[in-house]
Protein backbone atom coordinates (compact mmCIF):
# COMPACT_ATOMS: atom_id res chain seq x y z
CA UNK A 1 0.00 0.00 0.00
CA UNK A 2 1.11 3.54 -0.79
CA UNK A 3 2.06 6.03 2.33
CA UNK A 4 -0.15 8.29 0.02
CA UNK A 5 -3.47 5.48 0.46
CA UNK A 6 -1.88 5.53 3.80
CA UNK A 7 -2.40 8.89 4.70
CA UNK A 8 -5.78 9.82 3.07
CA UNK A 9 -7.24 6.70 4.97
CA UNK A 10 -5.94 8.37 8.17
CA UNK A 11 -7.23 11.60 6.82
CA UNK A 12 -10.89 10.15 6.32
CA UNK A 13 -10.57 8.53 9.90
CA UNK A 14 -9.66 11.90 11.37
CA UNK A 15 -12.02 13.69 9.79
CA UNK A 16 -14.99 10.85 11.06
CA UNK A 17 -13.84 10.92 14.74
CA UNK A 18 -13.46 14.89 14.52
CA UNK A 19 -17.33 14.65 13.64
CA UNK A 20 -18.19 11.83 15.73
CA UNK A 21 -16.67 14.39 18.76
CA UNK A 22 -18.02 17.52 17.18
CA UNK A 23 -21.59 15.62 17.40
CA UNK A 24 -21.03 14.46 20.96
CA UNK A 25 -20.28 17.95 22.46
CA UNK A 26 -22.96 19.24 20.29
CA UNK A 27 -25.27 17.34 21.97
CA UNK A 28 -24.09 17.82 25.63
CA UNK A 29 -24.23 21.90 24.96
CA UNK A 30 -27.76 21.84 23.41
CA UNK A 31 -28.78 19.80 26.27
CA UNK A 32 -27.67 21.88 29.44
CA UNK A 33 -27.00 25.32 27.69
CA UNK A 34 -30.30 27.20 29.16
CA UNK A 35 -33.33 28.41 26.30
CA UNK A 36 -36.52 30.67 26.90
CA UNK A 37 -37.79 27.74 24.29
CA UNK A 38 -37.15 23.43 24.78
CA UNK A 39 -38.69 22.61 21.89
CA UNK A 40 -36.18 22.99 19.32
CA UNK A 41 -33.30 21.45 22.13
CA UNK A 42 -35.94 17.99 21.44
CA UNK A 43 -35.71 18.50 17.80
CA UNK A 44 -32.25 19.07 17.79
CA UNK A 45 -31.11 16.27 20.21
CA UNK A 46 -33.38 14.07 18.34
CA UNK A 47 -32.02 14.92 15.24
CA UNK A 48 -28.17 14.46 16.28
CA UNK A 49 -29.22 10.70 17.40
CA UNK A 50 -31.04 10.18 13.85
CA UNK A 51 -27.64 11.58 12.44
CA UNK A 52 -25.59 8.74 14.37
CA UNK A 53 -27.72 6.25 13.26
CA UNK A 54 -27.34 6.79 10.04
CA UNK A 55 -24.30 7.55 9.99
CA UNK A 56 -23.60 3.81 11.48
CA UNK A 57 -25.86 2.41 9.07
CA UNK A 58 -23.70 4.19 6.05
CA UNK A 59 -20.43 2.80 7.77
CA UNK A 60 -21.88 -1.12 8.28
CA UNK A 61 -23.61 -0.88 4.33
CA UNK A 62 -19.79 0.31 3.25
CA UNK A 63 -18.52 -2.45 5.10
CA UNK A 64 -20.84 -5.00 3.55
CA UNK A 65 -20.36 -3.81 0.29
CA UNK A 66 -16.34 -3.89 0.77
CA UNK A 67 -16.70 -7.82 1.50
CA UNK A 68 -17.78 -8.89 -2.21
CA UNK A 69 -15.77 -11.93 -2.46
CA UNK A 70 -16.58 -13.35 0.97
CA UNK A 71 -20.01 -14.61 1.43
CA UNK A 72 -19.85 -15.48 4.68
CA UNK A 73 -18.45 -12.18 6.10
CA UNK A 74 -21.29 -10.52 3.34
CA UNK A 75 -24.10 -12.19 5.54
CA UNK A 76 -22.77 -11.03 8.81
CA UNK A 77 -22.18 -7.96 8.00
CA UNK A 78 -25.38 -7.69 5.48
CA UNK A 79 -27.69 -8.19 8.78
CA UNK A 80 -25.87 -6.34 10.84
CA UNK A 81 -26.43 -2.59 8.38
CA UNK A 82 -29.93 -3.62 7.59
CA UNK A 83 -30.56 -3.48 11.19
CA UNK A 84 -28.86 -0.49 11.70
CA UNK A 85 -30.87 0.81 8.91
CA UNK A 86 -33.80 -0.11 10.62
CA UNK A 87 -32.88 1.24 13.59
CA UNK A 88 -32.28 4.23 11.66
CA UNK A 89 -36.02 4.14 10.51
CA UNK A 90 -36.95 3.78 14.14
CA UNK A 91 -35.26 6.73 15.89
CA UNK A 92 -36.94 8.67 13.07
CA UNK A 93 -40.82 7.32 13.57
CA UNK A 94 -39.09 7.67 17.53
CA UNK A 95 -38.80 11.34 17.35
CA UNK A 96 -41.93 12.27 15.39
CA UNK A 97 -44.41 10.26 17.87
CA UNK A 98 -42.38 11.09 21.10
CA UNK A 99 -42.34 15.32 19.85
CA UNK A 100 -45.79 15.22 18.30
CA UNK A 101 -47.22 13.47 21.46
CA UNK A 102 -44.80 14.04 24.46
CA UNK A 103 -44.68 10.88 25.60
CA UNK A 104 -43.33 7.71 25.20
CA UNK A 105 -45.58 4.70 24.02
CA UNK A 106 -45.48 1.57 22.14
CA UNK A 107 -45.75 2.40 18.03
CA UNK A 108 -44.18 1.81 14.74
CA UNK A 109 -40.54 2.59 15.74
CA UNK A 110 -40.46 -0.81 18.14
CA UNK A 111 -41.83 -2.99 14.85
CA UNK A 112 -38.19 -1.65 13.50
CA UNK A 113 -36.09 -1.39 17.01
CA UNK A 114 -37.58 -5.15 17.34
CA UNK A 115 -37.11 -6.77 13.70
CA UNK A 116 -33.46 -5.08 14.15
CA UNK A 117 -32.54 -7.28 16.56
CA UNK A 118 -33.67 -10.62 14.78
CA UNK A 119 -31.78 -9.29 12.13
CA UNK A 120 -28.43 -8.22 14.83
CA UNK A 121 -28.74 -12.38 16.17
CA UNK A 122 -28.49 -13.70 12.60
CA UNK A 123 -25.45 -10.84 12.37
CA UNK A 124 -23.97 -12.71 15.18
CA UNK A 125 -24.73 -15.51 14.70
CA UNK A 126 -23.02 -15.81 11.43
CA UNK A 127 -19.81 -14.38 13.16
CA UNK A 128 -19.59 -17.00 15.79
CA UNK A 129 -20.13 -19.80 12.57
CA UNK A 130 -17.05 -18.03 11.39
CA UNK A 131 -14.47 -17.70 14.49
CA UNK A 132 -15.76 -21.22 15.97
CA UNK A 133 -16.65 -23.45 12.95
CA UNK A 134 -19.03 -25.67 15.16
CA UNK A 135 -20.74 -28.82 13.22
CA UNK A 136 -24.23 -27.42 11.34
CA UNK A 137 -26.36 -28.98 13.99
CA UNK A 138 -24.18 -27.65 16.83
CA UNK A 139 -24.72 -24.01 15.39
CA UNK A 140 -28.09 -24.46 14.74
CA UNK A 141 -28.70 -25.32 17.98
CA UNK A 142 -26.77 -22.77 19.83
CA UNK A 143 -29.08 -20.32 17.84
CA UNK A 144 -31.84 -22.21 19.24
CA UNK A 145 -31.72 -22.20 22.24
CA UNK A 146 -30.18 -18.23 22.32
CA UNK A 147 -33.73 -17.59 20.55
CA UNK A 148 -35.63 -19.76 22.91
CA UNK A 149 -34.12 -18.08 26.28
CA UNK A 150 -34.38 -14.44 25.15
CA UNK A 151 -38.00 -14.75 24.19
CA UNK A 152 -38.66 -17.35 27.79
CA UNK A 153 -37.35 -14.65 29.56
CA UNK A 154 -38.88 -12.13 28.05
CA UNK A 155 -42.34 -13.85 28.90
CA UNK A 156 -41.14 -14.28 32.18
CA UNK A 157 -39.81 -10.39 32.84
CA UNK A 158 -43.22 -9.33 31.14
CA UNK A 159 -45.59 -11.63 33.38
CA UNK A 160 -43.09 -10.33 36.58
CA UNK A 161 -43.60 -6.16 35.56
CA UNK A 162 -47.83 -7.00 35.06
CA UNK A 163 -48.10 -8.48 38.25
CA UNK A 164 -46.16 -6.01 40.31
CA UNK A 165 -47.90 -3.28 38.33
CA UNK A 166 -51.55 -5.66 38.89
CA UNK A 167 -52.02 -5.35 35.25
CA UNK A 168 -52.88 -7.92 32.66
CA UNK A 169 -49.87 -9.05 30.23
CA UNK A 170 -50.30 -6.60 27.22
CA UNK A 171 -48.55 -6.40 23.77
CA UNK A 172 -47.10 -2.56 25.61
CA UNK A 173 -45.50 -4.59 28.16
CA UNK A 174 -44.39 -7.39 26.32
CA UNK A 175 -42.37 -5.25 24.00
CA UNK A 176 -41.30 -3.16 27.07
CA UNK A 177 -40.22 -6.59 28.70
CA UNK A 178 -38.36 -7.80 25.59
CA UNK A 179 -35.62 -4.63 25.14
CA UNK A 180 -33.24 -5.14 28.21
CA UNK A 181 -33.87 -8.94 27.49
CA UNK A 182 -33.34 -8.44 23.95
CA UNK A 183 -30.45 -5.73 25.04
CA UNK A 184 -29.00 -8.58 27.31
CA UNK A 185 -28.68 -11.35 24.77
CA UNK A 186 -27.19 -9.11 21.89
CA UNK A 187 -25.12 -7.44 23.98
CA UNK A 188 -23.68 -10.56 25.41
CA UNK A 189 -23.29 -11.96 22.14
CA UNK A 190 -21.40 -8.41 20.58
CA UNK A 191 -19.13 -8.80 24.43
CA UNK A 192 -18.23 -12.50 23.51
CA UNK A 193 -17.19 -11.41 20.45
CA UNK A 194 -15.65 -8.44 20.69
CA UNK A 195 -13.72 -10.40 23.80
CA UNK A 196 -12.14 -13.00 20.86
CA UNK A 197 -11.04 -10.22 18.57
CA UNK A 198 -9.34 -8.08 21.31
CA UNK A 199 -6.76 -5.87 20.05
CA UNK A 200 -8.09 -6.20 16.40
CA UNK A 201 -9.63 -3.98 14.54
CA UNK A 202 -12.59 -6.51 14.09
CA UNK A 203 -13.58 -6.34 17.26
CA UNK A 204 -14.58 -2.45 17.41
CA UNK A 205 -18.39 -2.63 16.06
CA UNK A 206 -19.30 -5.79 18.37
CA UNK A 207 -17.67 -3.82 21.65
CA UNK A 208 -19.59 -0.53 20.37
CA UNK A 209 -22.88 -2.84 20.25
CA UNK A 210 -22.22 -3.51 23.81
CA UNK A 211 -22.87 0.05 24.62
CA UNK A 212 -26.27 -0.36 23.61
CA UNK A 213 -26.60 -2.62 26.14
CA UNK A 214 -25.63 -0.44 28.68
CA UNK A 215 -27.70 2.39 27.73
CA UNK A 216 -30.67 0.72 27.03
CA UNK A 217 -30.66 -1.01 30.44
CA UNK A 218 -30.06 2.23 32.37
CA UNK A 219 -33.22 3.82 29.96
CA UNK A 220 -35.26 0.42 31.19
CA UNK A 221 -34.25 1.17 34.60
CA UNK A 222 -34.96 5.04 34.89
CA UNK A 223 -38.05 4.43 32.68
CA UNK A 224 -39.53 2.06 34.93
CA UNK A 225 -38.82 4.28 38.30
CA UNK A 226 -40.14 6.90 36.35
CA UNK A 227 -37.22 8.83 35.87
CA UNK A 228 -36.87 9.17 32.16
CA UNK A 229 -38.72 12.06 30.68
CA UNK A 230 -40.20 11.94 26.88
CA UNK A 231 -38.93 15.92 27.01
CA UNK A 232 -35.94 17.76 27.61
CA UNK A 233 -37.95 20.29 29.78
CA UNK A 234 -38.74 17.76 32.10
CA UNK A 235 -34.92 16.70 31.67
CA UNK A 236 -32.23 15.35 34.30
CA UNK A 237 -29.18 13.86 34.34
CA UNK A 238 -30.02 10.49 34.12
CA UNK A 239 -31.51 11.10 31.07
CA UNK A 240 -28.53 12.74 29.73
CA UNK A 241 -26.39 9.89 30.92
CA UNK A 242 -28.31 7.51 29.25
CA UNK A 243 -28.95 9.39 25.96
CA UNK A 244 -25.14 10.48 25.37
CA UNK A 245 -24.02 7.12 26.00
CA UNK A 246 -26.84 5.89 23.48
CA UNK A 247 -25.24 8.25 21.09
CA UNK A 248 -21.55 7.20 21.84
CA UNK A 249 -22.84 3.46 21.25
CA UNK A 250 -24.09 5.00 17.79
CA UNK A 251 -21.22 7.36 16.80
CA UNK A 252 -18.79 3.69 17.72
CA UNK A 253 -20.30 1.49 15.57
CA UNK A 254 -20.07 3.92 13.10
CA UNK A 255 -16.25 4.33 13.67
CA UNK A 256 -15.67 0.97 14.39
CA UNK A 257 -17.25 0.02 11.29
CA UNK A 258 -15.56 2.99 9.10
CA UNK A 259 -11.92 1.84 10.38
CA UNK A 260 -12.76 -1.73 9.53
CA UNK A 261 -13.83 -0.18 5.86
CA UNK A 262 -10.79 2.10 5.41
CA UNK A 263 -8.20 -0.66 6.44
CA UNK A 264 -10.00 -2.60 3.72
CA UNK A 265 -9.88 -0.34 1.23
CA UNK A 266 -6.52 1.73 1.77
CA UNK A 267 -4.65 -1.43 4.46
CA UNK A 268 -3.04 -0.34 7.51
CA UNK A 269 -3.23 3.17 7.64
CA UNK A 270 -3.01 3.21 11.47
CA UNK A 271 -0.02 1.00 11.93
CA UNK A 272 4.01 0.76 10.17
CA UNK A 273 6.11 -1.69 9.87
CA UNK A 274 8.91 -0.50 11.86
CA UNK A 275 12.22 -1.50 9.83
CA UNK B 1 27.92 -42.66 -13.54
CA UNK B 2 27.46 -40.03 -10.78
CA UNK B 3 23.84 -37.66 -10.68
CA UNK B 4 26.17 -34.77 -11.22
CA UNK B 5 27.04 -35.81 -14.98
CA UNK B 6 23.60 -34.97 -16.39
CA UNK B 7 25.24 -31.87 -18.08
CA UNK B 8 27.71 -30.67 -20.24
CA UNK B 9 31.13 -29.29 -19.06
CA UNK B 10 30.91 -25.67 -18.79
CA UNK B 11 34.41 -25.10 -18.18
CA UNK B 12 37.32 -27.70 -18.11
CA UNK B 13 40.38 -27.24 -15.85
CA UNK B 14 39.14 -24.28 -14.05
CA UNK B 15 40.89 -21.74 -11.73
CA UNK B 16 40.60 -20.31 -8.89
CA UNK B 17 40.52 -16.21 -10.47
CA UNK B 18 38.57 -17.63 -13.10
CA UNK B 19 35.97 -19.62 -10.25
CA UNK B 20 36.17 -16.20 -8.78
CA UNK B 21 34.66 -14.18 -11.56
CA UNK B 22 32.49 -17.01 -12.25
CA UNK B 23 30.65 -16.90 -8.78
CA UNK B 24 30.56 -12.98 -9.17
CA UNK B 25 28.53 -12.98 -12.21
CA UNK B 26 25.97 -15.61 -10.84
CA UNK B 27 25.93 -13.27 -8.00
CA UNK B 28 24.63 -10.56 -9.96
CA UNK B 29 22.77 -12.80 -11.58
CA UNK B 30 20.82 -13.93 -8.33
CA UNK B 31 21.57 -17.50 -9.58
CA UNK B 32 20.13 -20.97 -7.66
CA UNK B 33 21.88 -24.14 -8.11
CA UNK B 34 24.73 -26.36 -8.15
CA UNK B 35 28.51 -26.17 -8.86
CA UNK B 36 29.93 -29.76 -9.21
CA UNK B 37 33.58 -29.58 -9.78
CA UNK B 38 35.54 -33.05 -10.88
CA UNK B 39 39.26 -32.67 -10.25
CA UNK B 40 42.08 -35.59 -9.62
CA UNK B 41 42.19 -35.49 -6.23
CA UNK B 42 38.30 -35.85 -5.92
CA UNK B 43 34.71 -33.76 -6.48
CA UNK B 44 32.88 -30.74 -4.89
CA UNK B 45 30.32 -29.42 -4.86
CA UNK B 46 28.82 -25.35 -3.76
CA UNK B 47 25.15 -24.58 -3.16
CA UNK B 48 24.53 -21.31 -4.57
CA UNK B 49 21.35 -19.69 -3.31
CA UNK B 50 20.45 -16.21 -4.64
CA UNK B 51 23.49 -15.87 -6.06
CA UNK B 52 24.87 -16.14 -2.62
CA UNK B 53 27.54 -19.04 -2.22
CA UNK B 54 25.51 -21.20 1.19
CA UNK B 55 27.44 -24.56 1.53
CA UNK B 56 30.39 -26.52 0.18
CA UNK B 57 30.91 -30.41 0.14
CA UNK B 58 34.11 -32.26 -0.95
CA UNK B 59 33.63 -35.91 -1.36
CA UNK B 60 35.41 -37.92 0.97
CA UNK B 61 35.78 -41.82 1.36
CA UNK B 62 32.33 -42.00 -0.77
CA UNK B 63 30.67 -39.60 1.15
CA UNK B 64 30.19 -35.84 1.05
CA UNK B 65 31.68 -33.64 3.76
CA UNK B 66 29.92 -30.65 5.00
CA UNK B 67 33.14 -27.89 5.27
CA UNK B 68 33.47 -25.00 6.90
CA UNK B 69 34.27 -21.56 5.93
CA UNK B 70 37.80 -21.30 6.22
CA UNK B 71 37.92 -24.70 4.38
CA UNK B 72 35.88 -23.39 1.79
CA UNK B 73 38.34 -20.67 1.48
CA UNK B 74 40.70 -22.85 1.28
CA UNK B 75 39.25 -25.32 -1.51
CA UNK B 76 38.44 -21.84 -3.63
CA UNK B 77 42.08 -20.50 -3.18
CA UNK B 78 43.32 -23.78 -5.07
CA UNK B 79 40.08 -25.37 -7.23
CA UNK B 80 40.33 -26.81 -10.53
CA UNK B 81 38.96 -29.75 -12.63
CA UNK B 82 35.66 -29.73 -14.48
CA UNK B 83 33.00 -27.57 -13.06
CA UNK B 84 29.38 -28.40 -14.36
CA UNK B 85 26.88 -26.08 -13.36
CA UNK B 86 23.10 -27.11 -12.80
CA UNK B 87 20.49 -24.29 -12.34
CA UNK B 88 18.22 -25.42 -9.48
CA UNK B 89 14.88 -23.44 -7.55
CA UNK B 90 16.12 -23.22 -4.24
CA UNK B 91 12.78 -25.32 -3.27
CA UNK B 92 14.76 -28.15 -4.90
CA UNK B 93 17.99 -27.45 -3.28
CA UNK B 94 16.82 -28.34 -0.06
CA UNK B 95 16.28 -32.18 -1.17
CA UNK B 96 19.67 -32.15 -2.76
CA UNK B 97 21.00 -30.98 0.20
CA UNK B 98 19.34 -33.77 2.20
CA UNK B 99 20.50 -36.22 0.11
CA UNK B 100 24.08 -35.06 -0.42
CA UNK B 101 24.01 -35.06 3.65
CA UNK B 102 22.53 -38.66 3.79
CA UNK B 103 23.48 -40.43 0.65
CA UNK B 104 26.31 -41.11 -1.77
CA UNK B 105 27.76 -39.47 -4.55
CA UNK B 106 25.76 -42.47 -7.30
CA UNK B 107 23.49 -44.75 -7.52
CA UNK B 108 24.82 -46.69 -10.47
CA UNK B 109 23.93 -50.38 -10.19
CA UNK B 110 22.32 -50.64 -7.21
CA UNK B 111 19.23 -51.83 -8.19
CA UNK B 112 17.20 -51.10 -11.21
CA UNK B 113 13.38 -51.32 -12.46
CA UNK B 114 11.89 -50.36 -15.21
CA UNK B 115 10.05 -46.07 -15.21
CA UNK B 116 6.19 -47.56 -14.66
CA UNK B 117 7.34 -49.76 -11.71
CA UNK B 118 9.28 -46.49 -10.04
CA UNK B 119 6.34 -46.15 -7.31
CA UNK B 120 5.92 -49.88 -6.68
CA UNK B 121 9.88 -50.14 -6.11
CA UNK B 122 9.76 -47.20 -3.72
CA UNK B 123 7.03 -48.73 -2.00
CA UNK B 124 8.99 -51.98 -1.43
CA UNK B 125 12.22 -49.98 -0.28
CA UNK B 126 10.35 -48.16 2.31
CA UNK B 127 8.89 -51.22 3.68
CA UNK B 128 12.31 -52.67 3.89
CA UNK B 129 14.43 -49.54 5.17
CA UNK B 130 12.18 -47.19 6.25
CA UNK B 131 11.62 -43.85 5.26
CA UNK B 132 14.33 -42.45 3.19
CA UNK B 133 15.88 -40.89 -0.20
CA UNK B 134 15.19 -43.00 -3.94
CA UNK B 135 18.32 -42.07 -5.89
CA UNK B 136 17.20 -42.54 -9.88
CA UNK B 137 19.18 -42.64 -12.92
CA UNK B 138 17.64 -43.00 -16.49
CA UNK B 139 19.62 -42.72 -19.67
CA UNK B 140 18.69 -39.43 -19.97
CA UNK B 141 17.49 -38.12 -16.51
CA UNK B 142 18.22 -38.34 -13.03
CA UNK B 143 16.72 -37.87 -9.94
CA UNK B 144 15.91 -37.73 -5.73
CA UNK B 145 12.33 -38.63 -4.38
CA UNK B 146 11.64 -38.42 -0.47
CA UNK B 147 9.14 -41.32 0.85
CA UNK B 148 6.16 -39.69 3.14
CA UNK B 149 6.39 -40.83 6.57
CA UNK B 150 3.66 -43.66 5.44
CA UNK B 151 5.49 -44.28 2.70
CA UNK B 152 2.24 -43.64 0.67
CA UNK B 153 3.78 -41.81 -2.16
CA UNK B 154 6.60 -39.34 -2.65
CA UNK B 155 6.82 -36.56 -0.80
CA UNK B 156 9.14 -34.59 -2.65
CA UNK B 157 10.47 -35.58 -6.12
CA UNK B 158 13.57 -33.02 -7.91
CA UNK B 159 14.54 -34.14 -11.53
CA UNK B 160 17.09 -33.11 -13.65
CA UNK B 161 19.00 -33.49 -16.95
CA UNK B 162 21.04 -31.69 -19.49
CA UNK B 163 18.04 -28.96 -20.43
CA UNK B 164 16.87 -27.90 -17.06
CA UNK B 165 15.41 -29.58 -13.71
CA UNK B 166 12.03 -29.56 -12.50
CA UNK B 167 10.20 -29.55 -9.20
CA UNK B 168 7.09 -32.04 -7.54
CA UNK B 169 4.06 -33.95 -9.54
CA UNK B 170 5.60 -32.95 -12.76
CA UNK B 171 8.97 -34.10 -12.09
CA UNK B 172 8.08 -37.63 -11.10
CA UNK B 173 5.73 -37.61 -14.22
CA UNK B 174 9.01 -36.77 -16.46
CA UNK B 175 10.77 -39.77 -14.48
CA UNK B 176 7.51 -41.83 -14.88
CA UNK B 177 7.72 -41.41 -18.73
CA UNK B 178 11.50 -42.17 -19.29
CA UNK B 179 12.87 -44.96 -21.63
CA UNK B 180 14.92 -47.64 -20.36
CA UNK B 181 15.39 -49.12 -17.21
CA UNK B 182 16.41 -46.80 -13.88
CA UNK B 183 19.06 -47.29 -11.89
CA UNK B 184 18.65 -46.92 -8.30
CA UNK B 185 19.46 -46.52 -5.03
CA UNK B 186 17.69 -46.24 -1.57
CA UNK B 187 18.95 -44.12 1.47
CA UNK B 188 17.27 -44.39 4.78
CA UNK B 189 16.97 -40.37 6.18
CA UNK B 190 19.19 -40.21 8.78
CA UNK B 191 16.65 -38.22 11.64
CA UNK B 192 19.30 -36.79 13.54
CA UNK B 193 21.00 -35.22 10.52
CA UNK B 194 20.47 -31.23 10.78
CA UNK B 195 19.70 -30.95 7.05
CA UNK B 196 16.65 -33.29 8.19
CA UNK B 197 15.67 -31.01 11.08
CA UNK B 198 16.42 -27.84 8.58
CA UNK B 199 13.96 -29.97 5.90
CA UNK B 200 11.27 -30.75 8.27
CA UNK B 201 10.87 -27.35 9.69
CA UNK B 202 10.57 -25.90 6.31
CA UNK B 203 8.12 -28.29 5.17
CA UNK B 204 5.94 -27.78 8.66
CA UNK B 205 6.49 -24.03 8.05
CA UNK B 206 5.43 -24.53 4.57
CA UNK B 207 2.26 -25.95 5.70
CA UNK B 208 1.76 -23.87 9.06
CA UNK B 209 1.89 -20.42 7.25
CA UNK B 210 -0.37 -21.75 4.60
CA UNK B 211 -3.44 -23.30 7.19
CA UNK B 212 -2.86 -19.98 9.16
CA UNK B 213 -3.49 -17.76 5.92
CA UNK B 214 -6.32 -19.98 4.91
CA UNK B 215 -7.97 -19.80 8.82
CA UNK B 216 -7.07 -15.93 8.70
CA UNK B 217 -8.90 -15.84 5.03
CA UNK B 218 -11.41 -17.84 6.50
CA UNK B 219 -12.58 -15.42 8.94
CA UNK B 220 -11.29 -12.41 7.83
CA UNK B 221 -11.73 -12.23 4.14
CA UNK B 222 -9.74 -11.77 0.57
CA UNK B 223 -8.80 -7.97 1.03
CA UNK B 224 -7.63 -8.27 4.47
CA UNK B 225 -5.39 -11.49 4.08
CA UNK B 226 -3.96 -9.25 0.48
CA UNK B 227 -2.94 -6.50 3.35
CA UNK B 228 -1.69 -8.23 5.33
CA UNK B 229 0.17 -10.67 2.69
CA UNK B 230 1.73 -6.95 1.42
CA UNK B 231 3.10 -6.30 4.49
CA UNK B 232 4.86 -9.32 5.09
CA UNK B 233 6.22 -9.40 1.56
CA UNK B 234 7.34 -6.09 2.25
CA UNK B 235 8.90 -7.29 5.54
CA UNK B 236 10.08 -10.60 3.98
CA UNK B 237 11.93 -8.12 1.15
CA UNK B 238 13.11 -5.98 3.58
CA UNK B 239 15.44 -8.46 5.38
CA UNK B 240 16.15 -10.36 2.38
CA UNK B 241 14.49 -13.22 3.04
CA UNK B 242 12.81 -15.33 0.15
CA UNK B 243 9.29 -15.53 1.11
CA UNK B 244 6.47 -14.69 -1.25
CA UNK B 245 2.97 -14.46 0.41
CA UNK B 246 0.29 -14.02 -2.31
CA UNK B 247 -3.54 -14.75 -1.92
CA UNK B 248 -2.97 -16.55 0.57
CA UNK B 249 -0.47 -18.88 -0.78
CA UNK B 250 2.82 -18.87 0.76
CA UNK B 251 6.12 -19.55 -2.09
CA UNK B 252 9.21 -20.25 0.50
CA UNK B 253 12.15 -19.65 -1.55
CA UNK B 254 14.36 -19.09 0.93
CA UNK B 255 17.32 -21.19 1.30
CA UNK B 256 18.64 -21.75 5.14
CA UNK B 257 22.46 -22.75 5.22
CA UNK B 258 22.13 -23.94 8.85
CA UNK B 259 19.33 -25.02 11.26
CA UNK B 260 20.62 -22.21 13.27
CA UNK B 261 19.91 -19.75 10.79
CA UNK B 262 16.19 -21.16 9.62
CA UNK B 263 15.86 -20.92 13.93
CA UNK B 264 16.40 -17.12 13.72
CA UNK B 265 14.11 -16.18 10.97
CA UNK B 266 11.17 -18.64 11.30
CA UNK B 267 10.28 -17.13 14.56
CA UNK B 268 10.22 -13.51 13.11
CA UNK B 269 7.97 -14.64 10.43
CA UNK B 270 5.83 -16.13 12.75
CA UNK B 271 6.13 -13.11 15.23
CA UNK B 272 5.24 -11.03 12.07
CA UNK B 273 2.59 -12.51 10.77
CA UNK B 274 0.88 -12.42 14.34
CA UNK B 275 1.42 -9.04 14.61
CA UNK B 276 -0.64 -8.03 11.27
CA UNK B 277 -3.29 -10.48 11.61
CA UNK B 278 -3.71 -9.31 15.20
CA UNK B 279 -4.16 -6.38 13.84
CA UNK B 280 -7.07 -7.30 12.53
CA UNK B 281 -8.71 -10.11 14.54
CA UNK B 282 -6.48 -9.38 17.61
CA UNK B 283 -3.24 -11.04 18.76
CA UNK B 284 -4.17 -13.04 21.45
CA UNK B 285 -7.14 -14.75 19.18
CA UNK B 286 -4.13 -15.68 16.34
CA UNK B 287 -2.09 -16.72 19.43
CA UNK B 288 -4.96 -19.41 20.05
CA UNK B 289 -5.63 -20.44 16.45
CA UNK B 290 -1.64 -20.86 16.54
CA UNK B 291 -2.00 -23.31 19.57
CA UNK B 292 -4.76 -24.57 18.12
CA UNK B 293 -3.60 -25.64 15.11
CA UNK B 294 0.19 -26.79 16.34
CA UNK B 295 -2.09 -29.64 18.44
CA UNK B 296 -3.10 -30.50 15.13
CA UNK B 297 0.24 -31.32 13.67
CA UNK B 298 1.81 -34.89 13.26
CA UNK B 299 3.63 -35.54 15.91
CA UNK B 300 6.99 -34.98 13.85
CA UNK B 301 5.70 -31.55 12.62
CA UNK B 302 4.39 -30.30 15.89
CA UNK B 303 7.98 -31.06 17.42
CA UNK B 304 9.52 -29.28 14.82
CA UNK B 305 7.59 -26.26 14.78
CA UNK B 306 7.86 -26.20 18.73
CA UNK B 307 11.45 -24.78 18.40
CA UNK B 308 10.86 -21.69 16.63
CA UNK B 309 7.22 -20.88 17.96
CA UNK B 310 8.41 -20.93 21.82
CA UNK B 311 10.88 -17.86 21.23
CA UNK B 312 7.77 -16.37 19.91
CA UNK B 313 7.27 -15.48 23.86
CA UNK B 314 10.71 -13.22 23.23
CA UNK B 315 10.57 -9.86 21.78
CA UNK B 316 11.89 -9.19 18.33
CA UNK B 317 11.60 -5.59 17.87
CA UNK B 318 12.77 -5.88 13.86
CA UNK B 319 9.24 -6.83 12.97
CA UNK B 320 7.55 -5.34 15.40
CA UNK B 321 4.32 -2.90 14.60
CA UNK B 322 4.82 0.93 15.43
Amino acid sequence: MSSSNQQHAFSYFLTSLIVAGMIFVAYGVIYFVPSSSTLWKDYATNLLIVLAAVWSAIAATLLWRAYQTDPSLRRVWFNFSLALWLWSLAEIFWTYDVLSSQEIKIGIADIFWILAYFLFGIALYAQYKLILTPPKWQGRAVFAILTSLTIGLTLLFAWFLSRQQKEALTLPALINAFYPIGDLAIGVGALYIGYLFRGGIFNRPWLAMFLFAISDGLYAWFFNIGQYPAIIEQSNIAQYVTDSLYLIAYLAVGLGCFMQWLTLRYGFFLHATKS
Amino acid sequence: MSIFDFQSILVQDISPAYLSVLLQLYREDTFSGLFHLKQSKGEALLFLAHGELKLSYMLEEGRWKALRTIEQESLLQRIGGDLRVFRFHPAMLRLLRLYVENGHTSCANVENCAPNELLSWLEGAFREHGRGIACIKAQKQAGLILTYPDGSDPQDVVTWNESGSQHGPLALNLLENQQGPFDLAYFPLALESEAWKEYLLYVTMQKFLQLLFQRFHFLAGQAMTKHVSDQMNHLCSHHGWHFTFEKGLIFHAHFFSSMQEAQQVYPKILQAVENFMGLVIGRSFVRQTLQEMQKRLPTEERQAIASVLEPQATHHPSTEIA
